[in-house]
């Protein structure tokens, strides 16, 4: 990252000279309001900022797509309509990411999730919503994942499943991560976590 | 309500009004048939509304009702449906009575069957919500999404949007524009199309499709921003849209395909189809520049409008749709990545 600036309204949010991660597993800490999320939704392309992020050499703003496909999003609190149900949304990422249905069943059957996502999305807990977030979030190679708050609303199997997806991603396809979680990440994956630091409008590691 | 609330018109008399109102409505096709549209939205409506409370919590005890046998149940719901209808079925009564006594029975035959369909279908389904208050229904299925090829999967997930949150809009805003345009070229005498308030007036129902655009924006960076991190090419999302788009103005398609060459040329039904498409797609163009709050969107839109207008004038229908096209593209291209949801 390179002279990232954002801000809303005129008001100073991040200022970041420069940022340079190497792949691993991070774990993004600050207070409520400090700017994780929107760290997390620059690197994740959704919302504009002025400066550079670039992920092994490809940048956001030059190679849209190229960058696209090396980076994947879970948002804290997903949104999704609400006549959609789960097994449409995963169908529609799979068909942008080329992914085959035994990949995500693998996903689905990890997470427990198989046994409502036929329903419609609306009918889903926030749990529910999480785990179908997680899902649609590791489908795909992508060599980066981005999790906002990934552990809130799992149940304690869930969050030990999580855990143990996010260790074997980072050491079987080298994928990278950034958590960015109030929660501790568990006994297993803490020890691989490297700690970035949101203060004073920029990020410390 | 509605007959009593008419009263006098041009100095007839209420049933003297009526009478004609009903002879019209036999004996016009284009007449009979909006009107049956009309009944069927309004007893949909009614059918909507039952549905709706049985799924609510207050009325769960209304469940107990599962353990009536069948007929009984459809009994005492054709009784509700029946008071529910009771304008409707009514006024339907005096059309019937009125298409025999002037021997129009095709028409009154079609009336008789669609008031027969309403009071018989109507308890059945709420018969079906009382026994199965879990499923509901459902237009497009797991495997039409399957189905789709990719390209057109992000444009189904738009539509149905519409059609669950600006279904009333979307036919509003349809009628208003088909009349518009039945109206005046069928109406239309002078040697020439007069092409000019054709285009003002047609190109005001086609603007008012921007108050609809803005709320499923709104309704897409609310609840599809993901999508934005998704590795779709920048032509495919604009192809998308476009796709999208194409689907919202089908009747207004289909409208002119079945006006040209009778009462508009085929020149100026294409000009006017282009116009259409391409100022929708400039909403949408715009509504990444940034979105806006109604009254800021009502000012575009008047811009709009008078900006074709004046175009107009020194140049044909097709060249502003042209231009409409190459600002909608251009914006689009340079504003996608770029937007961000704060109102103005």
């Amino acid at each position: 990252m390179t002279s990232i600036v954002k801000q809303y309204n005129r008001q100073l949010i991040l200022n970041i000279p420069s940022l340079h991660l190497q792949k691993g597993i991070y774990w993004l800490k600050g207070e409520n309001g400090s700017g994780k999320t929107t760290f997390l939704k620059m690197a994740a392309a959704l919302i504009p900022f002025k400066g550079t992020i670039s992920i092994n050499g490809i940048s956001q703003k030059a190679s849209p797509l190229l960058y696209r496909q090396q980076i994947s999003w879970a948002e804290a609190e997903p949104l999704y309509p609400g006549f959609l149900t789960g097994n449409e949304l995963i169908a529609l990422y799979r068909q942008i990411r080329n992914v085959t249905g035994d990949e995500t069943a693998a996903l689905i059957r990890l997470l427990d999730a198989a046994s409502y996502l036929h329903n419609r999305v609306d009918t889903y807990s926030a749990g529910m919503l999480k785990k179908l977030s997680l899902i649609l979030a590791f489908t795909g190679a992508a060599g980066l994942i981005l999790l906002d708050e990934p552990f809130i609303t799992l149940d304690t199997a869930a969050c030990a499943t999580l855990e143990q997806l996010i260790l074997e991603r980072n050491r079987k396809n080298d994928t990278a991560f950034i958590l960015s979680t109030h929660q501790d990440p568990g006994e297993h994956l803490r020890p691989f976590c490297k700690q970035l630091f949101v203060r004073n409008k920029t990020i410390l590691s | 309500m509605f007959f009593f609330v008419v009263g006098t018109v041009d100095g007839a008399g209420l049933f003297k009004y009526h009478y004609g109102l009903i002879k019209a409505l036999l004996s016009i096709k284009p007449f009979l048939g909006a009107a049956l549209l009309l009944w069927a939205l309004y007893a949909r409506k009614c059918a909507v509304f039952i549905a709706h409370l049985l799924r609510q919590p207050h009325y769960q005890f209304i469940s107990i009702f599962r353990s009536l046998p069948l007929r009984r149940q459809y009994l005492l719901f054709f009784i509700t449906d029946f008071i529910l209808l009771l304008p409707q079925t009514f006024y339907i009564l005096l059309v019937l009575t009125e298409g025999l006594y002037l021997h129009l029975f095709p028409a009154t035959v079609l009336v008789l069957v669609f008031l027969l369909a309403c009071c018989v279908l109507l308890p059945v389904r709420h018969v079906h919500v009382l026994n199965n208050p879990e499923k509901k229904q459902r237009f497009f299925s797991q495997r039409l999404t399957g189905a789709l090829p990719r390209f057109a999967v992000y444009p189904q997930i738009l539509i149905r949007a519409v059609l669950r949150t600006q279904k009333l809009v979307w036919l509003s805003i349809k009628l208003f524009t088909g009349a518009l345009l039945c109206l005046m070229s069928m109406n239309n005498t002078l040697a020439h199309d007069d092409l000019q308030l054709m285009f003002l007036l047609f190109s005001f129902g086609v603007l008012a499709n921007g108050v609809f655009v803005n709320h499923l924006r709104r309704f897409e960076e609310q609840y599809l921003s993901f999508y934005r991190s998704l590795p779709v090419p920048l032509i495919r999302r604009l192809a998308q849209y476009a796709c999208f788009n194409i689907l919202l103005l089908l009747p207004e398609a289909g409208l002119l395909c079945f006006l040209s060459p009778a009462h508009i040329s085929v020149e100026n039904a294409l000009a006017l189809g282009f116009y259409a498409f391409s100022a929708i797609q400039l909403l949408i163009s715009i509504s990444f520049v940034k979105q806006m709050a109604i009254k800021h969107l009502v000012v575009v839109l008047l811009l709009l409008f008078f900006g074709g207008y004046f175009i107009l004038m020194a140049s044909g229908v097709g060249f502003i749709g042209l231009l409409f096209l190459l600002l909608a593209i251009i914006l689009f291209l340079t504003r996608y990545y770029r937007s961000e949801t704060t109102i103005s």
